[in-house]
């Protein structure tokens, strides 16, 4: 629709870089492809410990949750990683006992998970519950919500995850809300509590469309999807600049931790707000 | 030793499904009613447990008897001032009747409880059982152990109570159970309520295992549909083996197939089964 009437969408939640490689002209993402979470997150665990080999990979099978699972067994592979399993779920699945007997045979050092909150706090539990206990669990996109957190408990600590930004991140923005603390204070004063990395998104793509309109100097169409295009400014949601898809590739994604039933940051070391933890056995 | 796993995970797996569905299938077998509805009470059985356990502390095992009776009492009152008014009109009437009112209480749940996954986290979890190299999730086994003695009930209720007899006769012939003098709507309106009743047992079981929000009714409602077909509607004994063969069915299905095929699988099973055996497992006319 945006193609067919000219009309510029910033999308605010889609990575896979399949949405954006249709050649359209008038679509613009917030999120930077799936790899620069996995990417990090492969580091940081071959970093941590040269001992880390085999991985095993638990994907709903759904546009986003596949996609970065797919990034995940390149990124492993890429290191020297073994990933000794591979499953995908069906979506609204209620079980996930076999996937996870199968990874427990294959006695993983790291599991990575994909799915949306319900899915994740399922094989969180059912993991615990069959046996499985690696050194290393890594799941997106659940643990960026505090829904996760209180529905797994104890089960949540160390489990590892990213996102494409967390409240604990510190930019200086020319947008409306002028700095990412002062984003977190307005957001606490409205909502109460902290915004997720999608709900700060939803925020940053109104910003980046007002400072495209002023750019542009018009709210012509065809001239604010040209200044989209050519935009290259900082916001609290971080630096926006898109590349030639419309997907944005300025941003670097923080990788965190649940720690103490808290989200903390591990990941870029700028922000850094604590060292890598295993799983305890 | 993993196939013995698989097995244990089907079993626990499929008790489960049976306690979701039995209630299901209790009152389509009796009224003829498909009741969209009873995903939704089985939600709503799973808020009543997690609210009783968040600001009293009661374990959800104990909110099973809460959660029963409130929505025995839901279903009761539906079935008479709602449901009862179309029973006699063909079956996509009530089950368009049953689909409304379902769009109706899911989304006064949305609004109410927000659409955000929660779960109990017991303080004293039950831990796993392990024999050997099997697994068996502590609060599955107590969940499973407890439905089938639910539904074991049931079957004694309709077997040998003066009630029970009563919503056989009706289910068998509505028009002879009138005249040898069953008050056939109240009948109605019973078993209705003891469908809703075994909704919200199931889901006060359930809240402790999987996340709890109204969008999971289609979820329990899906799967319902499933055990009925496969066990035979109306039949309780049916819908605790058809639990069973589904839950055994999706996990071998997931071991050897992968976890996406699962659902196709236990589909193919039960569309063979309605060419071979179209009134289900243990399908018949009455419960004699």
């Amino acid at each position: 629709m945006s193609e067919k009437y000219g009309i510029p969408t910033l999308a605010a939640t889609a990575s896979s870089e399949q949405v954006y490689d249709q050649g359209y002209k008038y679509l613009f993402g917030t999120f930077t492809p799936n790899q620069t979470l996995t990417e990090p997150l492969a580091d940081i665990v071959t970093g941590q410990n040269k001992a880390i080999k085999k991985v095993a990979i638990l994907a709903r099978n759904d546009l986003f949750p596949l996609a970065i699972a797919q990034e995940m067994e390149k990124s492993a592979k890429s290191r020297g990683l073994d990933v000794v399993t591979f499953e995908r779920y069906a979506i609204g699945a209620l079980d996930h006992g076999a996937a996870i007997t199968q990874m427990r045979a294959a006695n993983p050092d790291w599991v990575f998970a994909t799915g949306y909150i319900n899915d994740l706090i399922l094989i969180r539990k059912q993991m615990n519950d069959l046996g499985l206990r690696p050194q290393i669990v890594t799941m997106i996109a659940g643990p960026a919500y505090k829904e996760f957190v209180d529905a797994s408990g104890p089960l949540a600590e160390n489990v590892s995850s990213a996102a494409w930004w967390h409240p604990a991140v510190r930019y200086n923005g020319k947008d409306i809300f002028g700095s990412t603390e002062d984003f977190n204070k307005l957001w606490a004063s409205k909502y109460k509590g902290e915004a997720d990395y999608s709900e700060a998104s939803a925020a940053a793509v109104g910003a980046i469309l007002q400072l495209a309109i002023e750019k542009a100097d018009s709210i012509d169409p065809a001239k604010v999807r040209d200044a989209l295009a050519s935009l290259d400014t900082e916001t609290f949601f971080g630096r926006i600049k898109f590349g030639p898809t419309g997907q944005v590739h300025s941003l670097e994604p923080p990788v965190f931790q649940i720690a103490g039933g808290k989200p903390v940051v591990i990941y870029p070391a700028s922000i850094k707000q604590t060292d890598f933890k295993f799983i305890a056995k | 030793m993993i196939y013995l796993q698989i097995l244990a995970n089907g079993l626990v797996l499929g008790g489960l499904y049976a306690c979701i569905a039995v209630g299901f299938s209790l009152v389509w077998g009796v009224l003829n009613v498909i009741n969209i509805l009873h995903g939704t009470f089985i939600v709503l059985g799973s808020y009543i447990a997690f609210f009783a356990y968040q600001y009293f502390g009661i374990h959800p095992f104990l909110s099973v008897g809460i959660a029963s009776a409130l929505l025995y009492v839901v279903g009761y009152a539906t079935q008479i001032s709602l449901v009862n008014r179309v029973i006699a009109a063909p079956v996509l009437i009530t089950l368009t009747l049953t689909f409304g009112l379902d769009l109706v209480l899911n989304n006064m749940m949305l609004v109410a409880f927000t659409a955000d996954y929660r779960k109990i986290n017991l303080v004293n979890p039950l831990q796993s059982i392990e024999i050997g190299p099997i697994f068996l999730p502590g609060d599955r086994v107590a969940a499973m152990a407890l439905a089938v003695i639910l539904t074991l009930l049931l079957y004694w209720l309709l077997r040998d109570t003066r009630i029970g007899r009563a919503i056989v006769a009706v289910r068998m012939d509505r028009e002879a159970a009138a005249l040898m003098g069953v008050n056939v709507k109240r009948v109605n309106a019973v078993t209705f309520g003891i469908g809703a009743l075994m909704a919200g047992a199931a889901g006060a079981l359930l809240s402790i295992i999987y996340p709890i929000s109204p969008l999971n009714s289609s979820l329990f409602l899906g799967k319902a549909f499933v055990v009925c077909v496969l066990g035979g509607l109306g039949s309780v004994p049916g819908a605790l083996i058809g639990g069973l063969v589904l839950g055994i069915v999706e996990s071998f299905g997931s071991f050897w197939f992968g976890p996406e095929h699962a659902v196709t699988l236990s589909f193919t099973v039960l569309l063979v089964l309605l060419f071979v055996r179209p009134s289900g497992i243990f399908g018949r006319k009455g419960y004699e």
